[in-house]
């Protein structure tokens, strides 16, 4: 069964979505598949940091952009 | 609640529970479908990946090095590092005082933090905290705030100066003047003649700043579009100058995502906010052509810095450090006869 995630991308980037991944997917892929380069993010399951080539499961997700300054 | 006793309560009741879809769906079965769930329940607990060096949770995988790594072992990696660099860099002496130029973002806190940790036993060693306030509303506000209650959270002294003092004006009033340069070019120079101002006041021996992997990785890219190989061995690891307080980069080999996940993991992860005028950096673009490359090529932010270290030595010989005078305006260290903030400011 492929997994649900809630999906947010902060900060200020878009607002909670729900998501159906295709079973197998990694968080590398998802975030291809969202436009998004992965040194840019962080990716949070449940609050918790993933490694980048796992599995999604559905859970809570959140992208954090982590770039600040300027 | 965890997986774990959810498997006992299986067991216990005979019944099966889809736990892993979070579903509340709950079925009396038999012994041969529980035997079944337990093993596809086994595969699915083994899917989490594992740290290389035990059998944890891993939280990153570092594609450059090929590792994947644990809470623990992810912080002793970043900490490893740090040390490393000072110890091969910017190695520290007896009675030295570390000025660490703290904005508040994630990358200076994890420098103080860091530095705090490995040398607050060191009683012959002073840490100062100095956070510059240069007038950008809705920005440089929350960044101050959380600088001061980290300085205090670590019991490390914390001095705070405005451009508005120093300088007379804000980066929102050079902002919005006309000018020759881009605003980052202001607040860059003004910045760090005022740090080393301080810096200089305080019997720094060292001024610490929080620039990671991909701020140098950038910098030495951007030098080399721009051609400017005197600007280039600048960034070198240091080497003391009259009027100058030797500049020291603990965080130059690790990369800024990982400065992001110390920072998640030690409770200091300030709200990402963009300065407003960094829009105008060519480095956003450098920073994106990096980042599309580090993808495609784990470990080019690293080769970047590592090839530079090495031609570094062997340009010294061709540009030899020139020798600073005083400017005569502000009398800060400066190259010609009047420095670049005063130059900027329009003095003299």
């Amino acid at each position: 069964m492929s997994p649900t995630v809630t999906l947010k991308i902060v900060p200020n980037v878009s607002e909670e979505q729900i998501l159906k991944i295709p079973e197998g997917a990694t968080y590398e892929s998802l975030l291809n598949i969202l436009d998004i380069n992965e040194e840019t993010v962080l990716v949070l399951k449940d609050g918790e940091a993933v490694p980048l080539d796992g599995t999604v499961v559905s859970s809570n997700l959140e992208i954090l952009y982590i770039a600040s300054g300027g | 609640m965890d997986d774990r006793i959810i498997l006992i309560y299986i067991l216990w009741n005979f019944y099966i529970v889809d736990v892993f879809e979070g579903t509340l769906v709950r079925t009396r079965c038999d012994k041969s479908y529980i035997g079944s769930c337990l093993l596809i329940y086994q595969g699915r607990l083994s899917m989490s990946i594992k740290c290389m060096k035990c059998n944890r949770d891993a939280i990153i995988y570092q594609k450059y090095s090929g590792m994947h790594l644990c809470r623990k072992h992810f912080i002793e990696d970043v900490e490893r590092k740090v040390k490393l660099t000072i110890r091969q860099n910017f190695r520290i002496g007896k009675n030295e005082t570390l000025v660490v130029a703290l904005s508040g973002g994630k990358d200076s806190s994890v420098v103080l933090h860091i530095l705090h940790k490995i040398f607050h036993q060191r009683r012959d060693l002073e840490i100062i905290a100095i956070s510059i306030d240069e007038g950008i509303c809705g920005y440089r506000e929350h960044n101050i705030e959380h600088a001061k209650a980290l300085a205090q959270e670590l019991g490390v002294r914390h001095i705070i100066r405005s451009f508005r003092d120093e300088y007379g004006t804000t980066m929102d009033e050079l902002a919005a003047k006309d000018r020759v340069y881009g605003t980052c070019s202001y607040c860059g120079v003004l910045r760090k003649s005022l740090l080393n101002k301080i810096a200089m006041e305080l019997d720094g021996t060292k001024l610490v700043t929080g620039h990671n992997l991909d701020d140098e990785a950038q910098t030495i890219l951007m030098n080399h579009l721009g051609g400017d190989v005197e600007r280039m061995i600048r960034l070198a690891p240091p080497r003391a100058l009259e009027g100058l307080v030797l500049r020291a980069k603990p965080l130059r080999n690790i990369p800024e995502k990982e400065v992001a996940l110390y920072a998640l993991l030690n409770n200091m992860l300030v709200e990402f906010e963009r300065c407003p005028y960094s829009h105008e950096a060519l480095r956003g673009e450098v920073r994106k052509m990096l980042n599309k490359f580090e993808v495609g090529h784990p470990g080019t932010k690293y080769s970047l810095i590592r090839g530079f270290d090495k031609m570094v030595g062997v340009l010294a010989k061709d540009y030899p450090q020139v020798t600073l005078s005083k400017c005569r305006v502000c009398g800060e260290a400066c190259t010609g006869d009047l420095c670049q903030a005063c130059n900027l400011l329009g003095r003299g």
